[in-house]
């Protein structure tokens, strides 16, 4: 399910040669060519991995002067498609080293309810999902994070709070390590992601 | 002790949750004073897993006594998963149905179970029964109908007096005709109605050396589908392990050789009695800690003076282990199971007599000698 606030990337195995009319997609696995409109091929310009999709939508709207609700709608829709001939792919947070868009920075995780925690003194813990008999070691910053994903903070407000209980946390890395760290637990199935209200 | 080198709390907890039996096995380790507990009602066991929970154990062994003989059975498995546990269920199989099935498909009791052991002693029921009376067609029923509906099934051969020239017909029937992928052996060990009926059921070197080259002959046939943790199959691992050390000086590094070191359960497991009686290890009956009723495991775990002492067992050089201080094997040795050492000598800080490879390599020499 395609969400306005994602933000798409191009498959590093597609080829896209634009003409005045549209444009054709040379998808390198299976040798196909793919033949795309003047629309698509200005959605496909914008897939940089900077803009989302509602900014996408935007231009669009702008572009062709229609209600941004159609755009947004059409946008989408080709999205959906895209993803699904794994012509394009949501962005990893990582590889925008750290920068977060306003949406993320607000972003809350909650533990998984059925996660048991084994905290180890000074070490930090262990996760155990019973329901897929999965472990996950967690060191002292992995625990406090975990701790705190209680679907109250948000992912800012994480960071701070481990910036002051951690002195030696490099404030250059902690962004990307704790995005990282969120992806990660998501991916595992250890956290999921408050839905917005 | 270090203390950062014990975890916070067990792993796992080995649990006998009745002293109740539909059956009467010759080796049975739950007999005399242990039937005579009484089982902890609903409550306390849903208490005591909440503890658990909260303790982050990962996992339960469910044992008996015979599990299913509990009528509250699945409201117990039913507070495990609440409390973020999987669980392993010892059963001998007999009561076992479809509707037991049924039952065991409910909500997450088969997602989070990690297996069901049957025991399985004979081929036939005519050796099958002499051990376990009365109970083969019931527990291959029961052994059938788990597999048919893809439970994680385990099957556990005890062998014994009875059943060690079937051991082959065993593994072809549970390998071939059953079709389970492995099963495991043990040895009927001198503990509860099996120190009763040590005579008639407990091997002697000579049939524990002949145990062992069946087992290595059907490991040859079957590779990898037999497997065990203790009894003539493990020994046989272990003995060799002491032979190719002494030879070639290289020491195996599957465990210290020379010191008390064979078990390490006390760092990551602890049982549990049907009465709530904790003890290190279901196989040390008599090394009561406390009880879930009114003690904290937490504070049993870390604090026990028998905990610590159990422990420190690994710090005993086997050279100083009373009767092993001239044992020509004892720079190889690590004393084996503290269990039975406690059982027939009365000290957890012995070798365990029962595996003492010197002992088997003088007694198969003199049974040898008088064969010929």
């Amino acid at each position: 399910m395609i969400h306005e606030d994602q933000i798409f990337v191009l498959s590093s195995h597609i080829a896209v040669e634009s003409f005045s009319d549209g444009a054709l997609l040379f998808m390198a696995e299976n040798r196909q060519l793919l033949e795309f409109n003047l629309t698509a091929d200005r959605i496909l310009s914008y897939t940089d991995g900077h803009h989302s999709v509602q900014e996408i939508a935007s231009i669009i709207a702008n572009m062709y002067d229609i209600p941004l609700r159609e755009a947004l709608q059409d946008t989408m829709i080709l999205y959906e498609e895209l993803h699904r001939q794994k012509i394009v792919f949501p962005e990893n947070p990582l590889n925008k080293k750290g920068i977060m868009t306003q949406v993320e920075r607000n972003e809350r995780y909650m533990r998984n309810p059925d996660v048991g925690l084994r905290e180890e003194d000074e070490d930090g813990g262990l996760l155990f999902n019973p329901d897929t008999n999965q472990v996950k070691v967690l060191n002292p910053t992995g625990l406090f994070v975990w701790k705190h994903c209680d679907s109250h903070h948000g992912i800012e407000s994480i960071i701070l709070k481990l910036q002051e209980a951690f002195d030696d946390v490099p404030e250059k890395e902690v962004r990307a390590d704790v995005l990282s760290f969120l992806e990660e637990m998501e991916k595992s199935g250890f956290l999921g992601k408050v839905l917005h209200e | 002790m270090n203390k950062g080198t014990i975890l916070s709390s067990p792993k796992q907890i080995d649990i006998a949750i009745t002293g109740r039996c539909n059956l009467r096995c010759e080796y049975c380790f739950y007999a005399d004073e242990m039937v005579a507990r009484t089982d902890l009602p609903t409550q306390k066991w849903l208490n005591f897993f909440e503890e658990l929970g909260k303790l982050g154990v990962m996992r339960v062994c469910l044992t008996g006594g015979e599990v299913f003989t509990r009528s509250d059975f699945f409201t117990l498995l039913d507070g495990i998963i609440a409390n973020r546990m999987r669980y392993q269920i010892l059963s001998n199989g007999t009561l076992i149905t479809e509707n037991i099935l049924s039952q065991l498909s409910i909500g997450k009791r088969r997602l989070r179970m990690d297996s069901i052991q049957i025991s399985i002693d004979g081929s036939c029921a005519s050796i099958h029964d002499k051990s376990r009376p009365n109970s083969f067609d019931r527990a291959v029923q029961g052994l059938s109908l788990l597999k048919k509906a893809g439970y994680p099934v385990a099957v556990r051969v005890t062998i014994n007096r009875y059943n060690l020239h079937d051991l082959e017909n065993i593994a072809r029937f549970l390998l071939e005709d059953m079709g389970l992928p492995s099963f495991s052996t043990n040895e009927a060990m001198p503990i509860g109605s099996g120190c009763q009926n040590a005579a008639s059921m407990s091997l002697t070197s000579t049939e524990r050396f002949q145990a062992m080259q069946t087992l290595d002959h059907l490991l040859k046939r079957y590779p990898g589908r037999l497997t065990a943790q203790a009894g003539p199959q493990a020994k046989c691992k272990a003995y060799q392990e002491m032979e190719d050390a002494r030879e070639t000086g290289i020491k195996t590094t599957r465990w210290e050789m020379g010191f008390l070191t064979a078990c390490g359960c006390v760092f990551s497991t602890m049982a549990v009695y049907h009465d709530g009686s904790i003890v290190p290890c279901h196989m040390l009956p008599g090394v009561v800690l406390g009880n879930i009723c009114h003690d904290s495991l937490k504070e049993i775990w870390h604090t026990h003076p028998q905990m610590k002492a159990l422990r420190e067992r690994r710090s005993i050089p086997m050279h100083k282990v009373q009767g092993c201080q001239t044992c020509e094997w004892n720079e190889y040795c690590n004393g084996s199971c503290p269990g039975l050492a406690h059982q027939l000598t009365g000290d957890f800080n012995r070798a365990n007599p029962t595996d003492c490879y010197r002992k088997f390599l003088l007694e198969k020499e003199s049974n040898d000698a008088l064969r010929s």
